[in-house]
């Protein structure tokens, strides 16, 4: 069943649509990819699922209730969100940084507990950042930051966990792992909606696929049916091939749409 | 934190096979051996490891930080003692130090009745009635302009907010200007410092509006703004006066409140300070971990359920009730708010909680001490306390421009 759904949802800033008429379900135990070019609306559609921003127009639904109605610390317990290109400046230790994920939990006050203890260093394992807990979270290269992040957004156990292009900044063998850490999680019963660039990525990692354009849900279902090379070239105007190595995995390779004169 | 650097690095160390566990042994293997997931059995304990446990816990940053943070508040309680006494000693007369301590313990612990029928009335008054507020008040100030300080630079992400930089300080002024002007301030000894915390929060109000968009300040925007301000405020002040002119004892009397320091200072200023200080500090302490998240970003924050206008509410009410506490008992003192906790940020880390308690701590030894040269350099003369301040302070706020260089830079 889909636990988090938007209704129409749209964001108007400074006059301008950044997303509309989108509509996107978060089941519960799968991973959800939301692909399309630059400027789409894809951390758009990401911060409304938690949110950071609130609709123009449209709902979002949380277990079928409003997210509004919901507390800020109701919603953090719930959803999670990584978001793209942070930074941090000031010198926390990347434990510090990872422990603040228990926030929801321990409130401001609160002291962690030997099992918020465990939790903090569970996620840090599964982000690969354990041997990093005792460094400053402002001297770290992209790729480090953003599975600190991570881990801290792990540390939070919400269900449904929000990644905006989380392997940006990876080398290939961490991203590799983020993406099957995420298939792991929707394993477990997480949700997981992913903001994606790599289409060979969401192929292979994604239960569901919603495309996006112009900040509308141009098509949305099951990855195999959605990631058609047709489709491809009608949203991101690349020619897309399917193709299949000896191993059996799946991608897509990708030439320009015209030849150049 | 000691608790959980010690839980997670008796395994880190145990795992990355460094016997000791540093930190620069963790960075150095990784680096040799490039990223790798490091395999963690489920269960470990601590009497598996062929190393001290004491060992691990020193290395980790969060406990020398937390070391650091108990230096801090032990140096300052011991600077505190000794600047008190000697504030309280130091006088253009001669009252013997042994008879000051007598009058002092006498007057402050209710019941303790020493003789004091040896030391002169005249004398007794002085050290009560003028010397002692005095340093107590001294103190609180330090505290009041640190702690406002230190929530200052939380909520605009940034160590070159302070009161006085950015026009709050100015704004208390006018605010307790336009209290004396209107007679409103002769009335009761609590209309001006009401005034002073409505500019206060006023002008702070107006800056965080103005350089704040989005979650985001803008240095740039904080910097020149408040520079506006400050023109602005201090033109208004101008203003109130000339209006006053012709009632020349109203005048007078806002002169010399603007003039501030700490001379003549009786118990009703420490009173006034006092009960400023205490919710506010609280209050910011309180909601201190909210502050750290917020470092991050608002939007970060929000998504970790940090009611994040909520603590913008707190932090401009508990700072602008700070500022304007301390600039109505003591006129406008600079560069503390933006000293003190940029400093401690270095040695104690940026956490909140620590850095509200270590910045009080110093901010009352250090203005103490400060107010100690002011009386002393050019006796019997005494130097205006933001001068002292402003020594200090002007050059350091000149290293941290030159420290933030390249983010002024893209601005």
């Amino acid at each position: 069943m889909s636990l988090l759904q938007t209704a129409d949802v749209g964001v108007m800033k400074e006059g301008r649509w950044l997303i509309q008429g989108a509509n996107l379900a978060v089941n519960e135990g799968e991973v959800t990819a939301l692909v399309g070019p630059n400027g789409s609306g894809k951390s758009t559609l990401l911060k409304l699922l938690c949110r950071l921003w609130r609709p123009t127009e449209g709902t979002v639904a949380l277990d079928g209730k409003d997210l509004q109605t919901y507390s800020a610390r109701e919603i953090a317990k719930r959803i999670t969100i990584v978001q793209q290109s942070l930074t941090l400046r000031y010198s926390f230790t990347v434990l510090e940084v990872v422990s603040m994920g228990r926030y929801p939990h321990t409130g401001r006050v609160g002291r962690l507990s030997e099992l918020d203890l465990e939790i903090v260093q569970n996620a840090m394992e599964k982000a690969d950042v354990l041997p990093l807990a005792d460094r400053h979270a402002n001297r770290l290269s992209g790729g480090e930051l953003q599975r600190v992040l991570l881990a801290r957004c792990l540390a939070t156990e919400a269900s449904i966990i929000l990644l905006d292009e989380p392997t940006s900044n990876l080398d290939l063998s961490h991203a590799l792992d983020v993406l099957h850490l995420c298939r792991e999680l929707a394993h477990e019963g997480k949700s997981v909606a992913i903001a994606l660039h790599d289409l060979s990525s969401a192929l292979r990692f994604a239960d569901q696929v919603a495309v996006l354009s112009s900040g509308r849900v141009i098509d949305s279902g099951p990855t195999d049916a959605v990631l058609s090379p047709e489709k491809i070239q009608s949203v991101f105007s690349v020619r897309a091939e399917r193709v299949r190595a000896s191993t059996g995995q799946e991608g897509f390779l990708f030439d320009r749409d015209k030849e150049p004169s | 934190m000691n608790d959980i650097a010690g839980f997670i690095f008796t395994r880190i160390s145990y795992h990355a096979g460094e016997g000791k566990g540093s930190e620069q042994r963790i960075a150095g293997g990784l680096l040799k051996g490039g990223p790798k997931r490091i395999a963690f059995p489920d269960a470990l304990d601590a009497e598996n490891l062929d190393f001290p446990m004491e060992k691990i816990i020193d290395t980790s940053i969060a406990n020398r930080r937390n070391r650091r943070f108990i230096g801090v508040l032990i140096l300052g309680l011991v600077l505190l003692f000794l600047f008190s006494g000697l504030g309280i000693c130091l006088s253009s007369g001669s009252i013997p130090a042994e008879s000051v301590f007598r009058i002092v313990l006498s007057n402050s612990i209710p019941g303790m009745n020493l003789d004091l029928a040896d030391i002169r009335e005249v004398d007794q008054r002085i050290v009560w009635l003028i010397r002692t507020p005095r340093v107590i008040l001294a103190g609180l100030v330090g505290a009041m302009l640190a702690v406002a300080g230190v929530q200052m630079q939380g909520l605009f992400r940034n160590p070159l907010a302070a009161p006085g930089l950015v026009g709050t300080s100015q704004g208390a002024s006018l605010g307790g200007a336009i209290a004396i002007a209107t007679g409103l301030g002769l009335t009761s000894i609590g209309w001006v410092p009401l005034f002073s915390f409505i500019g206060a929060f006023l002008s702070l109000f107006l800056i965080y509006l103005l350089a704040h968009r989005e979650g985001e300040t803008s240095v740039a925007m904080l910097l020149l703004a408040g520079v506006a301000l400050n023109f602005l405020l201090s033109a208004l002040v101008s203003l109130v006066i000339s209006w006053k002119f012709k009632d020349y004892q109203a005048a007078v009397e806002i002169v010399r409140w603007l003039l501030g320091g700490l001379k003549d200072r009786s118990w009703d200023y420490v009173t006034i300070a006092f009960c400023s200080f205490i919710p506010a500090f609280l209050l910011s302490t309180w909601y201190a971990r909210d502050l750290d998240l917020m470092l991050e970003g608002e939007e970060t924050a929000q998504s970790l359920g940090v009611e994040t206008e909520k603590v913008t509410w707190v932090v401009l009410l508990s700072t602008a009730l700070l500022t304007g506490a301390a600039v109505s008992v003591s006129g406008v003192v600079s560069f503390v708010g933006l000293m003190i906790p940029h400093l401690l940020r270095l040695i104690i880390g940026p956490g909140h909680r620590n850095l509200n308690i270590a910045s009080a701590m110093t901010g009352a030894w250090f203005l103490i001490a400060a107010d100690i040269l002011s009386r002393t350099l050019i006796r019997p003369e005494e130097l205006p306390l933001g001068i002292i301040t402003s020594l200090i302070g002007a050059p350091f706020f000149l290293f941290l421009l030159v420290r933030q260089r390249k983010e002024l830079e893209i601005l």
